[in-house]
């Protein structure tokens, strides 16, 4: 209480004495913070945001520069190529192939002050594993890591992973801020008997990390302030204080924007974009990803249990329209269940293209000539999401014209997300980005039969049979070989739609530069600048 | 003597109101479907430790169990629960928003009162005068123009094209710290604390909320004024005054408003209450981190506990607000007895 005491008063001399000198930036995001605990935050991309730049994990993906549709050119990262973060240097062991040695960065310290070891970085993987956090089941894939007692201290500086069987997808999950240790002392100083790993202290409060920024102060619905760590070990952030301003009106995040009141900004609307373009003092970063809106179809309620009806459907999208009129060029045709820009994505696997007639053939096919005998279907949507309820009314329209008519239901995204978990709802439009970017990993999640993410209730033994088979596999061209026969499988079932793959659209002030993105689509401050 | 025993008495009438409320809101978030954990929870976790985190929040119990433990804390420890979409506890985060939204609303109504009454006076005086209609064709305005565009229109020409109020950014710009909390109320923080710039800022941060709140809100005001007082003046007592030959001014504050304010009061308690709980609108355009937004997130969320406290909350103030009409209508006629 008295160091928070002392802090607070350098603080206040800091913020009177040389504040001009001092380079703020001014975020505009559209919610607040609904955990603090790394590795349990999952909701808010605000609360994703303040994990990603407090904590830090052991590795993570190389920062790569792409070339965009457009032609320019942007950083992002590429996580076929692992690199030290918090561990300098990792590599398999030469002796046994299903171990990973961890060689630990020296002299790094907690904002606390408590050294980072080999010590801190076991306690952290037990509190992931004992409190059952979402690490657990991203390195669990595959029964890959199933327990802390699998990391194993070597000396003080050295740690070992020893995994079922030695792969990467494992260790691509471990770059996902979920798995960062947090500190000893926090841990220490606020266990309880009943709660022995804090958890409830975590929720509420931001421990310390390692990384480059630490939080300033949090006025829930107003704003989260973030402070640069000075003794951040790759040097102090170039950026001092990011202020996160919570805007949840999109159309006041644009006005922000257009007037200087704000340096950043991204959920912005895409009909937004274009004249946001018009105002030069303004910069749009509009990158290809690997998301896509989906048109869901369960798989297990008719009439979508009949293959043939989702065939149907996958022909009677008209896909460009949707690209030009609700995303307004935004966005890319998508190309299959792998989208591209992850590996081993095929294209040529998925043979959809907008034909109304070939859909109209399909649907008699099935039993239901001009639709005719159809059950009553609901097109279910989250409430809130402007581009996916005009993909809405775009799909409700398309299917009417091959007979198939659909009521569109809006839900509270609460009402939503407990009916998709159940299997409840017929058919629905979600989004979904793997934040690993690897085949495996969406497939696991997406198309496997035992996932808890599976919506659709796609089951297919084959297809789980080389989800189980290759998902641990260092062949990667065997690995590859069978990712492409998956989803040709996975395309003549066609147990989803893709209507559309949003580009990432990020809103900056000219003077704003070093922005770069990651999978995860959390902006990490600490490559930024701001020229004054 | 009486008075206190009177305010005793309606105090403990809010002990059934609230439990009321509360059950109602209670059995109403619990019937539909949406729960807060799936959100906290994630898509990757596993069905069971899903099924251990809501054993945990307990909502798991039989609906009437969950009541009586809320109730139980509520009365043991004043703990009103966690938030689920700001981690906080719901008492912290209702301390936090409420004096955000009372302050826009004391100054909305402010503004409103100030706007309303000479309004409806002089209308009342020019009955179906030109400046009557005027005046009634301001009202229908006020009450038919949805709040959300009369915000973005005010903000379109004085913010972006005048430039005379500060964005839409919420109670203070982005790099001004709060003045030390006292009330909760910025202005009157930063006028104790003798920070003027606070206060300069937290002010005209203020100004286009409170004139687009004020601008709804005065509608129904002026045309109960208007009426009330077009009553008055038509009454018996008013003549037999003016027989007597009083002056005008004694007149028609003395024997025709004095008369009127006891409807207008009312009206105005009602209006109050109603942009206490309807701010949303205004708190979203501006975004204001008042209880308005709050309450909408959560229910969007599913946030039980944040969703009671606030009910809990608006319902208390609702209450005080009628019992404080109910003491000054009794000050102002001698006819009502409490």
């Amino acid at each position: 209480m008295m160091r928070r005491l002392l802090w607070l008063l350098v603080l206040g001399a800091l913020a009177l004495g040389p504040a001009a000198a001092q380079k703020t930036l001014v975020v505009a995001v559209e919610g607040g913070i609904d955990t603090f605990d790394p590795a349990f935050s999952v909701g808010s991309t605000p609360t994703q945001t303040v994990s990603a730049n407090v904590f830090e994990t052991l590795i993570r993906p190389k920062i790569v520069t792409r070339t965009a549709p457009d032609g320019t050119t942007y950083q992002t990262v590429d996580m076929e190529k692992l690199v030290g973060q918090l561990a300098l240097v990792w590599a398999f062991d030469e002796n046994d192939p299903n171990t990973v040695i961890f060689h630990l960065r020296r002299g790094v310290r907690y904002h606390s002050g408590t050294p980072f070891n080999a010590d801190a970085v076991i306690l952290g993987m037990r509190r992931i594993f004992e409190t059952k956090s979402i690490t657990t089941f991203l390195v669990g894939m595959g029964g890959a890591v199933t327990s802390a007692d699998q990391f194993k201290k070597i000396d003080d500086y050295t740690v070992a992973l020893t995994m079922k069987q030695g792969n990467t997808l494992t260790l691509k999950n471990l770059t996902i801020y979920n798995a960062a240790p947090v500190d000893p002392a926090d841990i220490k100083a606020h266990a309880t008997e009943k709660d022995p790993w804090a958890l409830d202290w975590f929720k509420k409060n931001l421990g310390s990390g390692t990384g480059p920024y630490l939080l300033e102060s949090y006025v829930p619905g107003d704003r989260i302030v973030l402070r640069a760590n000075p003794d951040y070990y790759l040097g102090p952030p170039k950026i001092q204080r990011v202020v996160m301003k919570i805007v949840p009106d999109p159309a006041q995040r644009v006005l922000l924007l257009r007037t200087g009141a704000v340096d950043m900004a991204n959920q912005v609307p895409v009909r937004e974009l274009d004249g946001l373009k018009r105002i030069p003092f303004l910069k749009i970063l509009s990158l290809p990803t690997t998301n896509q809106d989906r048109l869901m179809m369960n798989n297990a309620i008719a009439p979508f249990d009949n293959k043939l009806v989702r065939k149907a459907v996958a022909y009677a999208i008209p896909y460009e329209l949707i690209i030009k009129q609700v995303y307004r060029g935004y966005a890319r045709v998508p190309v299959g269940p792998i989208e591209d820009g992850m590996p081993t994505s095929d294209p040529s696997a998925w043979p959809y293209r907008y034909d109304p007639e070939k859909a109209k053939a399909l649907l008699a096919q099935a039993g239901y000539p001009g639709g005719k005998g159809l059950p009553p279907i609901k097109l279910s949507i989250r409430i809130g999401n402007e581009e996916q309820e005009r993909e809405a009314v775009i799909v409700q329209d398309a299917l009417s014209k091959i007979g198939m008519k659909v009521a569109i239901e809006k839900l509270p995204f609460a009402t939503f997300n407990e009916l998709q978990q159940g299997g409840k709802l017929q058919l629905f439009i979600d989004d979904w980005i793997s934040w690993v970017n690897d085949p495996y990993y969406h497939m696991f999640w997406n198309f496997h039969s035992k996932s808890p993410t599976n919506y659709v209730r796609y089951k297919n033994a084959e297809v789980d049979a080389i989800i189980d088979t290759y998902m641990l596999s260092r062949d990667e061209a065997a690995r590859a070989e069978a990712s492409r026969k998956a989803q040709r499988i996975i395309a003549d079932d066609a147990p989803q739609v893709y209507l559309a793959s949003p580009n990432f659209n990020v809103v900056l002030n000219k003077k704003v530069t070093g922005y770069i993105y990651f999978n995860d689509t959390l902006t990490r401050f600490f490559y930024m600048d701001k020229t004054p | 003597m009486r008075v206190i025993r009177y305010v005793l008495r309606r105090t403990a009438l809010l002990i059934p109101v609230l439990l009321g409320t509360l059950f109602i809101a209670f059995f109403l978030t619990r019937i539909l479907p949406g729960n807060p954990i799936d959100r906290v929870a994630g898509p990757y976790i596993s069905q069971e430790k899903r099924e251990a985190m809501k054993h945990e929040a307990r909502l798991d119990l039989p609906f009437y169990q969950q009541f009586a433990l809320y109730l139980s804390d509520l009365l043991t420890r004043g703990d009103m629960g966690t938030s689920y979409t700001t981690a906080q506890p719901v008492t912290k985060d209702l301390i936090q928003r409420f004096p955000a939204t009372f302050e826009l609303v004391a100054y909305g109504m402010g503004l409103a009162v100030l706007l309303a009454l000479p309004l409806g006076v002089i209308s009342a005086l020019n009955k179906d005068s030109p400046i009557d209609h005027a005046g009634r064709v301001i009202a229908v305005v006020g009450v038919s123009v949805p709040v959300f565009w009369l915000g973005l229109v005010l903000l379109y020409v004085f913010f972006l094209k005048l430039g005379w109020v500060p964005p839409p950014i919420g109670r203070l710009p982005p790099t001004m710290s709060p003045p030390p909390h006292v009330t909760g109320l910025y202005t009157l923080d930063a006028l104790l604390a003798g920070q003027w710039e606070t206060f300069r800022a937290a002010l005209s941060a203020l100004i286009l909320p409170s004139v687009t709140l004020a601008v709804t809100a005065m509608a129904p005001l002026a045309r109960m004024t208007r009426s009330a007082m077009v009553e008055a003046l038509a009454s018996e007592y008013v003549r037999a005054a003016r027989a007597l030959g009083l002056p005008r001014r004694v007149l028609l504050w003395d024997y025709a408003f004095r008369n009127a304010l006891v409807p207008i009061l009312t009206i105005f308690a009602g209006v109050f209450g109603y942009a206490l709980g309807g701010v949303v609108l205004v708190e979203f355009v501006f975004s204001w981190p008042g209880l308005g937004q709050y309450t909408l997130n959560a229910i969007l969320a599913s946030d039980f506990p944040a969703i009671q406290g606030a009910i809990l909350l608006v319902t208390t103030v609702y209450v005080v607000i009628y019992l404080l009409l109910d003491l000054a209508v009794a000050t102002i006629d001698p006819r009502v007895e409490v």
